[in-house]
């Protein structure tokens, strides 16, 4: 129970300091919100008033605390590109990317996964060999490069799904490749390395030895135990997939939180970019402590201690 | 529950149409690698009968290890059983591949060297314990459990209803050693192979442990396999000892007979070796040099090269396994002569 509530803590640490980074980064780079609110060619007088109305001429700490105050009221402010509230078009769009990472770490975890065991399994033979190449296509290709080649060939050239958009659950296929090989090679290596290590611990001669049937020794035996760095990998991937998601979404024209945010950079639109780089790292924190409960709850060595 | 596990026994002892437990005829078991085949065992026979403790002594890489887990058919790759004959009750367990998975595990069960690394650490004691009795016995979850907890106690273990909840980590190794052994009695095996089950124990637990085979033995009437380097170990345990020397018996006889009547060099140094408390010593008796690379074997006798009384022949020629009468074999020329050969 002690080694939660540490986790927890600290998560509520760090999220505390990533909005405080991610309001100065904001605060810092250039560009004035209120000539932008303003509208191009509008008087300097006008701006000053914007300025004002804005709250843009108070300290930074007063307008720190006035962003964070909003934010836990639910209040991420007004978009300055469409002057609507923000938390509405936040939220749908934030349920579209959850939806394409957790189908995208889907694919990563359960092919991932599957290729590292039998990779281990048959280590050294063409299996070995064809997922470890699975593998290293993953890692070295970049995402949008993956994604347009995906689009190329089964949308426009078999024309078996949609180029864009998310209508139909065709759709959903693509991205969620795209946006999981990359997680997928990286699974698939620590699975077949782990997996590899286990199966020459003593334990394993001990399973063997006392007549157990393989599935038994593999599954149980084996892949519990090799589940433990794993399952820090999955954690530290989902981040990255919800990261991922700008390119993918950028390359499929999927209207999710990466596509929202390079929109809201590409249009200055500060309290938009504030919004979603918020909820992108609260997502990534949160993750992370699930990761840590799933750690916990794997590992009876730490159990004990805590 | 106790009823049925002891009419099973019953019923295995009835059927006994076999004079040995085990019958390990010339074992061969090489390990092929690039740099060349190193002849872990090679040719190692040996019988053992119901309730006797057979103990197998010898250097490092001597082979006795290897040669168990041939028996068990577990040997680690690159080794390979390549020739010879294991027969389990009768039945050769060699011939047919399936021969060893209806035994390994329940009639012939192991012990290994390190209770520290040789339980999984994910999994409960209790889970580790019922799975082979509810895959061996066919029982249910309950029953696995009350039969798990019965030989909990048999090993000396307290409150085993409490056991089976707590993983390794929480227990000593000599605790762990002891969960072992009553893992590898729960299927009421008939074999018992212990691979170095006291070495890495402190001493007043290794007697624990010892007596514990001990008594175990008498009371399941067991076979016992017992690997050790030390020889006062297997002076307390076995009733007949194989000396093992480069993946070869050297020497096989009564324990009472090896200790007091050593015939082969090597057995010789190896009780000497054996530190004494009663007789002033400057110094500990070592055997001089150390066990050659398998892959380098010398010609002819391979202790020949550390022999003080080795010879020319011994040098040049293998010795053969020579019976020197009572059950007395020795692998070495000097018995030669005043032998007649093994038939």
């Amino acid at each position: 129970m002690k080694y939660v509530l540490k986790r927890l803590c600290s998560a509520v640490i760090v999220l505390f300091v990533m909005s405080v980074v991610i309001f100065l980064i904001i605060h810092w780079i250039p560009g004035d919100p209120a000539e932008i609110y303003a509208g191009t060619g509008a008087s300097a007088s006008t701006v000053e008033t914007v300025r004002k109305t804005m709250g843009l001429d108070r300290p930074l700490v007063v307008q720190y605390v006035d962003w964070l105050k909003g934010v836990f009221q639910g209040d991420f402010g007004i978009s300055l590109s469409t002057k609507e509230e923000i938390l509405p078009t936040l939220a749908t769009k934030f349920i579209n990317t959850l939806q394409l990472s957790v189908y995208g770490a889907a694919f990563a975890i359960i092919c991932g996964i599957g290729l590292g065991v039998l990779s281990a399994l048959y280590h050294n033979t063409i299996i070995d060999v064809f997922s470890m190449l699975v593998a290293i296509i993953g890692i070295s290709m970049p995402v949008y490069w993956v994604g347009m080649l995906l689009v190329m060939v089964f949308s426009i050239q078999l024309g078996i799904f949609p180029v864009t958009g998310n209508e139909t659950w065709l759709s959903y296929v693509l991205p969620s490749i795209c946006i999981g090989l990359n997680s997928l090679a990286v699974i698939t290596r620590m699975t077949r390395s782990s997996m590899l290590e286990v199966l020459n611990e003593d334990y394993i001669v001990t399973a063997v030895a006392k007549g157990l049937r393989k599935p038994s020794i593999y599954f149980v035996h084996a892949l519990k135990n090799a589940m433990i760095p794993i399952i820090t990998t999955i954690g530290m991937q989902f981040g990255y997939l919800m990261g991922g998601s700008v390119l993918t979404e950028t390359v499929f024209v999927y209207p999710g939180l990466g596509k929202y945010l390079v929109d809201s950079i590409q249009a200055r639109d500060y309290p938009a970019i504030q919004a979603s780089l918020l909820v992108l790292v609260t997502v990534f924190i949160i993750v992370n402590f699930l990761v840590d409960l799933a750690y916990f709850m794997l590992n009876p060595r730490l159990r004990s201690e805590g | 529950m106790t009823k049925l596990t002891d009419m099973k026994r019953e019923k295995d002892s009835g059927q006994a149409q076999w004079e040995y437990l085990l019958e390990v005829e010339d074992l061969k078991t090489y390990f092929i690698t690039k740099a060349g085949t190193g002849k872990a065992v090679d040719g190692v026979s040996f019988r053992l009968k119901k309730g006797e403790i057979l103990g197998l002594i010898g250097e490092s890489g001597s082979g006795k290890s290897v040669a168990v887990k041939s028996i068990m058919q577990i040997v680690p790759k690159p080794g390979r059983i390549v020739g010879g004959k294991v027969r389990f009750k009768g039945e050769d367990l060699l011939g047919d591949a399936k021969a060893i998975q209806r035994v390994r595990g329940k009639d012939m069960t192991m012990i290994f060297q390190e209770p520290m690394t040789s339980l999984n650490p994910v999994l409960t004691i209790g889970r580790q314990m019922t799975e082979g009795i509810m895959l061996h016995l066919h029982l249910k979850q309950k029953q696995a459990e009350d039969v798990a907890c019965k030989y909990l106690e048999m090993v000396k273990i307290p409150n085993p209803q409490e056991i089976l909840k707590r993983y390794p980590h929480h227990l000593s190794g000599g605790m762990r050693q002891r969960v072992m052994i009553a893992m590898a009695l729960e299927t009421n095996s008939s074999l018992l192979i212990a691979d170095e089950p006291t070495t890495a124990l402190d001493v007043t637990i290794q007697q624990q442990i010892l007596a514990l085979i001990r008594e175990l033995r008498d009371r399941l009437n067991m076979g016992v396999i017992f690997i050790t380097h030390d020889m006062g170990v297997i002076n307390e345990i076995s009733d007949h000892t194989a000396v093992m020397y480069c993946g070869k018996i050297q020497e096989y006889a009564s324990t009472r007979e090896v200790m007091k009547n050593p015939l082969h060099p090597y057995t010789q140094a190896l009780i000497q070796a054996i530190p004494r408390i009663d007789t002033e010593q400057e110094e500990l008796h070592t055997i001089p040099g150390s066990v050659p690379s398998l892959l380098n074997l010398p010609a002819g006798c391979s202790f020949s090269n550390r022999c003080q009384y080795a010879c020319e022949q011994c040098k040049n020629e293998t010795p053969e396994l020579y019976d020197t009468g009572d059950g007395h074999f020795v692998r070495c020329w000097r018995y030669a002569d005043t032998s007649t050969k093994e038939g």
